[in-house]
């Protein structure tokens, strides 16, 4: 696995341009989430705050949209635009070129955590103003967001290998970001749910970032320690990233 | 497959060689026991019909499809084991190949030549291949010939010293053709050895050194235009693209005639 340090950079400044230039993958990955934070926000002002967890409805909502929100930068971002490079040719072409496989997939995956940080300041910055992030929770918030984003964008990766067309991977990734960013917790209290789904929480990656940001934010009480959580999305991220490099297919 | 000695073209040492290549796609036999033998600079034409396998043949030697039985070697390389050596000094051309589509000629001429270790100056590319004027242009935007010229650019921007084209010159008007042609008889003389996947017999006859004739899964004739003519002609007035129905077999001579 050699990085190829001068390939990296352009193929990294490459995807930058890509992204700013492609109105559906920016809008869908940088300002879609934003509707979703509006229109929640609208919500909570009719939703009763929750006595039993002390919190207003976007208060509760809020990681879960940041969740959401590197969720689409992860799925649609990533997967769908690596199926489309292939469908294409793109992929193809470049594999007539001395790069590496390795180089190509960490530029990716660079650029994609360029626009997650980017993503998880503006949340960090709103969330500090709406008084739902305190000033000491700033940074551990910011590092949540990122080794959760770098979880996300490794599975977002590996999709992209195992299915073979745009149209499949759309439907199938946005059908199932909602259900699972519910049943993770993000968006949902499990413990308003049959017993059933908290066992399938622990079966979904998302539930461990969830819960980290449940713990810092809110205090509230959550199935690992923080150290725990942090442990089980490296883990996930560091397998996710190995499964991919089986996964993965230039043509 | 008959081959027939040219002492003007032929000293020159091999710098490809395939040999005895077999390509199956499940029980499909697309290439058969197929060789081929490419001298140091010289542009050696494929000449075939379309799906015939030509397109195979090229993947094949440049490590991007698997092929059941033989050998390809690059030199002493082979592209079995060393794909990731001869990558680097063979530039290549896919047929119908994709760019990222939001970037310029420009952006990805320099993204390109970032990818090898000593790329040529791509600006001499550029004026070479009349891509000055639209440089700042994204390739979405880009005609047929214009998006070719870029890709015979990126295929010479490692500085190779061996180059597969797999129709270059399909689908593009014949100022562009002429305008390749010029830059590959340039490159020539810079001796680099140049494949080139074509149906065109006008091409082959103007640029190649030699030729081979891929027909039934095997190549059934390698020379010179001239050569290939003067064995195979049915009449004195026979050209190229007679001598290749002959050669092909087609129906589609039939229908001419």
């Amino acid at each position: 696995m050699v990085v190829d340090k001068v390939a990296l950079k352009y193929l990294v400044s490459s995807g930058m341009k890509g992204i700013y230039r492609d109105p559906k993958i920016f809008f869908f990955s940088l300002l879609f989430p934003f509707f979703f934070l509006a229109m929640f926000g609208g919500m909570s002002i009719v939703i009763e705050p929750s006595e039993e967890l002390g919190l207003s409805f976007i208060e509760y909502l809020f990681p879960g949209i940041l969740i959401f929100a590197l969720l689409s930068i992860g799925f649609m971002g990533t997967s769908v635009p690596l199926i489309e490079m292939r469908q294409k040719g793109i992929l193809k072409t470049l594999n007539t070129t001395p790069l590496n496989e390795f180089t190509f997939i960490l530029s990716q995956i660079l650029v994609r955590l360029i626009l997650g940080f980017m993503q998880i300041l503006i949340f960090t910055i709103l969330g500090f103003f709406m008084g739902f992030i305190s000033l000491g929770n700033v940074l551990p918030f910011i590092l949540i967001g990122l080794i959760g984003l770098l979880m996300i964008l490794t599975l977002g990766f590996l999709f992209g290998g195992i299915f073979n067309n745009t149209e499949v991977a759309s439907g199938v990734l946005s059908f199932g970001m909602v259900p699972l960013a519910m049943l993770s917790g993000a968006m949902l209290p499990l413990h308003i749910l049959p017993d059933v789904f908290d066992t399938i929480s622990y079966f979904i990656p998302f539930t461990y970032l969830a819960e980290l940001f449940h713990e810092v934010l809110f205090d509230l009480d959550v199935k690992l320690p923080m150290f725990g959580n942090i442990i089980v999305l490296l883990v996930l991220s560091a397998a996710f990233f190995l499964l991919t490099k089986f996964t993965f297919r230039w043509t | 497959m008959s081959t027939i000695p040219n002492e003007e073209v032929l000293p020159s040492e091999p710098s490809l060689i395939v040999e005895n290549i077999t390509k199956k796609y499940a029980d499909n036999i697309v290439l058969d026991q197929l060789s081929l033998t490419i001298n140091q600079g010289e542009i050696h034409g494929i000449l075939g019909r379309n799906g015939i396998g030509k397109t195979t043949l090229i993947e094949c030697m440049v490590g991007l499809r698997a092929f059941n039985e033989g050998a390809i070697k690059f030199g002493e390389l082979d592209i079995s084991q060393d794909r990731e050596e001869i990558i680097k000094q063979v530039g290549i051309q896919p047929q119908e190949a994709n760019l990222f589509p939001r970037l310029s000629v420009h952006e990805t001429m320099q993204l390109f030549a970032s990818f090898y270790g000593e790329p040529l100056a791509y600006n001499d590319i550029i004026n070479d291949l009349d891509l000055e004027s639209i440089k700042n242009k994204r390739i979405k935007s880009l005609s047929t010939g214009q998006k070719q010229r870029l890709l015979v650019a990126l295929s010479l921007i490692g500085n190779p010293s061996f180059i597969i084209l797999d129709e270059p010159t399909t689908g593009i008007d014949p100022q562009i053709r002429q305008l390749i042609w010029k830059v590959l008889r340039k490159v020539k003389t810079e001796n680099y050895s140049i494949l080139l996947s074509t149906h065109s017999m006008e091409e082959a006859e103007k640029i190649c050194d030699r030729i081979s004739i891929l027909h039934n899964r095997k190549i059934v004739a390698t020379g010179t235009p001239k050569e290939i003519i003067n064995t195979y002609r049915k009449t004195l007035n026979d050209t190229l693209e007679d001598v290749f129905l002959i050669l092909t077999g087609s129906s589609l001579r039939g229908e001419i005639d």
